[in-house]
């Protein structure tokens, strides 16, 4: 909608007083904080997406946007939850147990909260158990598994198999990426999916949540 | 021909005996290697015939140099970065300047008084350099030591929302790596100065390459202009997709590029020698993320080869190196294929080591 391109673009060129500004006022105006959402933050963090992906932004680019749609978010977040408006999905991220490789993990943070999705970080070095008892704390719908490193490409199948053994497995869906992580690799482990880059990685969650 | 001469030959682009080598082993690598060769972990350079020895005197001291015996284990370093051992290496646990205000960021002083310990790490190599080539490792050299102090985000975002700062924060960095550099020029017989400053992933530059040109790139020339007055070669370390800055790197003196990581867009070694060969000599290339972990013997040993064939096409300027350590889920027969395509035997490996055994007997 014509009234919330300001927003859009304040997300798109990640400056947050401006968002923070903006989204106070469509609120004092009355606008449902659902309607902010869909409206002008998601709208702008695609183009930040799209952005990415056709390497005209970069990682500096990327977290000032989201630096940015946090401030928006922060302000809705009371109001969608008081209305009970859900997220497209939980999703419950992370990087595996002996690897402390978080930039990419994090854009994909980014890219799912600014697509509506819930996100729950789980940090780096993070245990097969941990994530089972963090996707069933939470109860997640997705889990996404993050690995920059060969040596530790194997807890992510350790995840796999650690959801199984707990029997919550079938409960959730798994995507996994980082640098040496392959399509053939996310089907040889039994993860459901594997996407390249952050802006694949929302495609990929919106596939997994059925949306 | 010794290792010093060959290392000298083959970045000068004269006929060499053997490719050199200059191989970096994850530290779980080295002990398979050692235990297998029956010497201590220290020995497994001299042992595999490896050309060049370095020491870092920079930052990365912390990270890889103090080695902890347990896990969780922390220190501290001359920066008041936290570290934590985390597997095999330390990781940051505090960034010193991360969440802090402006005013104490510019406040913030390197750690001057303490390059007299820092550089003191070399004594140990110095006394091989009649036959070894030995190289002064300053990196971390700008951006990689301002993401140390204030932690990624902080770093990147500061890129283009405080130019300023970040210009100020860059400027340091690298002003401590340059007073390194200098005093380890005129005080050591080093072969080359060991820059390095990670600037890329697996697809891309971390930060647009006009942004790297304007902030990070001409404080990084200051650190390679110190090797080049010395006269001495200059090598530079940065991972992943950095094709778009190799020409500026070449223009500020770079002679060597490593770790060269031919899967990444732009990276193809081939490539990158056809079009940058004749100024930029390479160090790396043989692939980490697959081929070494997962390939057979057969294929390292033929990848290799057509490695050093294509590498060494105008007569030299390519040292032989995996595009990062390489990683102990390696078999070890992978490792030998890459020194046999070499011209390093597995028997003459094993014949070393027996000379060390020896000698630490007697
Ligand atoms: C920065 C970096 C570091 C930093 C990390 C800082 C941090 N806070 O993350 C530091 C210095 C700590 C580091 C340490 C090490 N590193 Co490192 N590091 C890198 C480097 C240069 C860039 C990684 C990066 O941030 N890229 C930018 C981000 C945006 O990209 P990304 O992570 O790939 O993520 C994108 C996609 O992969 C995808 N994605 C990522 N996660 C997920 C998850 C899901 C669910 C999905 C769908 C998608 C997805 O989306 C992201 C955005 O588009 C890479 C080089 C490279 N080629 O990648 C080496 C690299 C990963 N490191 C490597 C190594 C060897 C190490 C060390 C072992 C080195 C050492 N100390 O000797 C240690 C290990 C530490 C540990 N235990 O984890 C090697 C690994 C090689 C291998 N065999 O696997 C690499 C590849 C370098 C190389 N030349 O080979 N490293």
């Amino acid at each position: 909608m014509e009234k919330y391109v300001e927003l859009q673009e304040s997300i798109i060129s990640g400056k947050k007083d401006k968002v923070g500004e903006l989204t106070q006022r469509f609120l004092d105006d009355g606008r449902p904080a659902k309607e902010i959402l869909d409206e002008g933050l998601i709208p702008g963090m695609a183009v930040v997406g799209r952005k990415f992906q056709e390497g005209e932004y970069f990682i500096p680019e990327m977290l000032l946007s989201a630096r940015a749609l946090n401030v928006g978010l922060d302000l809705l977040k009371p109001l969608l939850e008081a209305s009970d408006v859900k997220p497209v999905a939980k999703v419950l991220v992370g990087t595996v147990k002996g690897d402390i490789h978080d930039i990419g993990k994090n854009l994909v943070s980014i890219m799912l909260r600014g697509g509506g999705f819930e996100v729950i970080d789980a940090g780096v070095d993070v245990s097969p158990d941990t994530f089972v008892q963090m996707a069933k704390e939470s109860s997640v719908d997705i889990v996404g598994l993050s690995a920059l490193l060969t040596t530790t490409m194997p807890s992510m199948q350790e995840t796999v198999e650690a959801f199984k053994s707990d029997g919550s497995r079938d409960k959730i869906k798994i995507m996994i990426g980082g640098a040496p992580v392959t399509t053939e690799y996310a089907e040889k482990i039994g993860a459901d999916g594997y996407a390249q880059n952050a802006s694949l990685a929302i495609e990929m969650a919106r596939n997994l949540a059925g949306v | 021909m010794t290792s010093k001469e060959r290392v000298h030959a083959a970045l000068r682009r004269e006929p060499v005996d053997r490719v050199p080598v200059y191989m970096w082993y994850h530290p779980e690598t080295t002990q398979q290697l050692a235990e297998l060769l029956e010497i201590p972990a220290g020995k497994v350079a001299d042992a595999m015939g490896d050309d060049v020895r370095q020491k870092w005197v920079g930052g990365n001291y912390a990270m890889e140099g103090i080695v902890h015996d347990q896990e969780g284990c922390t220190h501290t370093d001359f920066w008041g970065i936290e570290w934590v051992k985390l597997g095999y290496f330390n990781q940051i646990r505090k960034y010193p300047l991360q969440h802090t205000s402006r005013e104490e960021i510019l406040r913030f002083k390197h750690p001057y008084d303490k390059i007299e310990t820092l550089l003191q790490q070399m004594e140990p190599i110095l006394p091989l350099g009649d036959k070894l080539f030995i190289g002064c490792d300053v990196s971390p050299c700008a951006f990689e030591m301002v993401y140390r102090l204030c932690g990624m985000d902080e770093a990147l975002m500061n890129l283009l929302a405080d130019v300023e700062l970040s210009k100020k924060m860059l400027r340091d960095a690298s002003g401590f790596a340059l007073k390194l550099a200098e005093m380890a020029c005129e005080r050591f017989p080093i072969d080359w100065l060991w820059t390095g400053d990670d600037v890329a992933g697996q697809e891309r530059m971390m930060m647009k390459p006009q942004d790297w040109c304007d902030t990070i790139g001409p404080q990084l020339a200051k650190v390679v202009n110190v090797g080049k007055q010395h006269g001495l070669w200059v090598a530079h370390h940065c991972c992943g997709a950095t094709r778009p800055v190799i020409p500026d790197l070449i223009e500020m003196g770079v002679d060597v590029l490593n770790p060269v990581q031919g899967n990444c867009p732009g990276m193809d070694p081939f490539e990158l020698k056809r079009e940058f060969g004749g100024e930029l000599s390479f160090m790396g290339g043989i692939d980490t993320q697959d081929l070494l972990p997962n390939g057979s013997a057969k294929e390292v040993r033929r990848v290799t080869e057509a490695m050093l064939e294509g590498m060494t096409a105008d007569g030299g300027g390519y040292i032989l190196a995996a595009s990062h350590t390489i990683p102990h889920e390696t078999p070890i027969d992978n490792v030998f294929a890459m020194y046999e395509a070499a011209g390093i035997s597995r028997e003459e490996i094993f014949d070393r080591a027996a000379n060390i055994r020896n000698n630490q007997a007697t």
